[in-house]
């Protein structure tokens, strides 16, 4: 490195402690006079302290004093103003208690008497009912009696000509035997028993009668 | 010819009978007039018919005439009007005479009979003229009175 003489650094040392050391006692002095400036700082802080908290309890007391005061007021007041609410507030409850009693009582009222007229209402519209049903059933009734019978007379007499148109048809059947019959009998015995000459007898006499009736002109 | 006709309609009666003599007359004349050998059977009655009709009824007739005559006879009997009885028997000749001649003595005419038979008639007659038909017969009788004949059945049944 470098080849200084000793004296030389030497000298430079010496230098810087003796800068070194008039720095530090310099410090010295001055944090020795900070010190002293803050410790006096401190004592007026102190007691500025002192005084502001002596005039803070003062302060205190007298907050705390008014304080006590204000609330006691304000818990009187509220107080007042709860039970004036409260006697309110329950004269009003009983008030609409009342109001609900009444309105309830109105209201039964209203509901029985609507009751009543609609039970007599309903009554009415049965009895209606009834009537109309009772009147319809009976005329339903006559109308089906009057069918009935009509229907019954009606197939009563076409029963009675079916029966009459039966019998004729049935004794004219008969007498037509009857007469048959006896055509037939008369034929046979005739047929024997008649001579020729009755037989011309007969002819001439029908003869006779053509001419009477005038049936040969 | 209307001579002819009334000749043989004299004793004829019916249409069946007039017919019947006509054809007779015809083969009797053909017979006659033209020699003909062919033999004709009779009955007593048609032997007897023929010989009761007049010779000079026989002499009108000859070879020339005989077809013609029995031409015109023919059409005028399809132009006749027959009296139709309805009998309840057959007649003979005999009875038919009787019926005839009862008939036209009746009637005051010669009325010429068409005959039918109908038993059903039971006795008696019914005619028939011009389209209308009455009948005389017992069967009629029996319809007339049946509802007396009914009530008297009917008295019987009760």
């Amino acid at each position: 490195m470098f080849n200084l003489p000793q004296n030389v650094i030497f000298l430079i040392i010496s230098s810087i402690a003796g800068i070194a050391l008039l720095l530090y006692i310099r410090e010295y002095f001055l944090r020795k006079n900070a010190y002293k400036k803050q410790y006096e700082m401190s004592a007026q802080t102190r007691q500025k302290s002192m005084q502001l908290l002596t005039a803070a309890e003062a302060a205190e007391t007298q907050v705390l004093a008014e304080g006590k005061f204000a609330t006691q007021k304000l818990e009187q007041e509220f107080k007042a103003k709860l039970e004036n609410l409260l006697a309110g507030s329950g004269k009003s409850v009983i008030e609409a208690q009342n109001e609900l009693v009444r309105f309830m009582q109105e209201l039964k009222k209203k509901s029985e008497e609507a009751e009543t007229v609609s039970k007599s209402q309903r009554e009415q519209r049965i009895n209606a009912l009834f009537e109309g049903l009772e009147t319809k059933l009976s005329d339903f009734l006559i109308q089906t009696e009057q069918k009935t019978t009509t229907s019954i007379e009606l197939e009563l007499t076409s029963t009675r000509q079916l029966i009459e148109t039966y019998k004729n048809a049935q004794l004219k059947l008969i007498d037509e035997n009857i007469i048959a019959m006896m055509e037939q009998t008369l034929n046979i015995v005739l047929g024997k028993k008649l001579t020729l000459k009755d037989q011309l007898e007969l002819v001439y006499e029908a003869l006779e009668r053509a001419k009477i009736d005038k049936f040969i002109v | 010819m209307e001579n002819i006709l009334t000749i043989i309609l004299k004793n004829t009666y019916s249409i069946a009978q007039l017919k019947h003599r006509l054809s007779l007359l015809k083969n009797h004349l053909l017979k006659t007039l033209f020699a003909s050998k062919q033999e004709l059977i009779l009955t007593e009655s048609e032997s007897n018919w023929l010989n009761s009709l007049p010779k000079d009824f026989l002499s009108q007739f000859n070879q020339n005439n005989i077809y013609k005559i029995f031409e015109d006879l023919e059409k005028q009997i399809t132009s006749l009007k027959p009296l139709i009885i309805y009998l309840t028997f057959e007649p003979d000749d005999n009875t038919l005479s009787q019926i005839g001649e009862q008939a036209r003595k009746v009637f005051g005419r010669i009325i010429l009979l068409d005959i039918k038979y109908n038993p059903g008639l039971i006795a008696g007659a019914s005619f028939v003229w011009n389209g209308l038909s009455r009948d005389y017969s017992l069967k009629a009788k029996v319809e007339e009175r049946k509802i007396v004949i009914l009530d008297s059945f009917k008295k019987f049944l009760r």
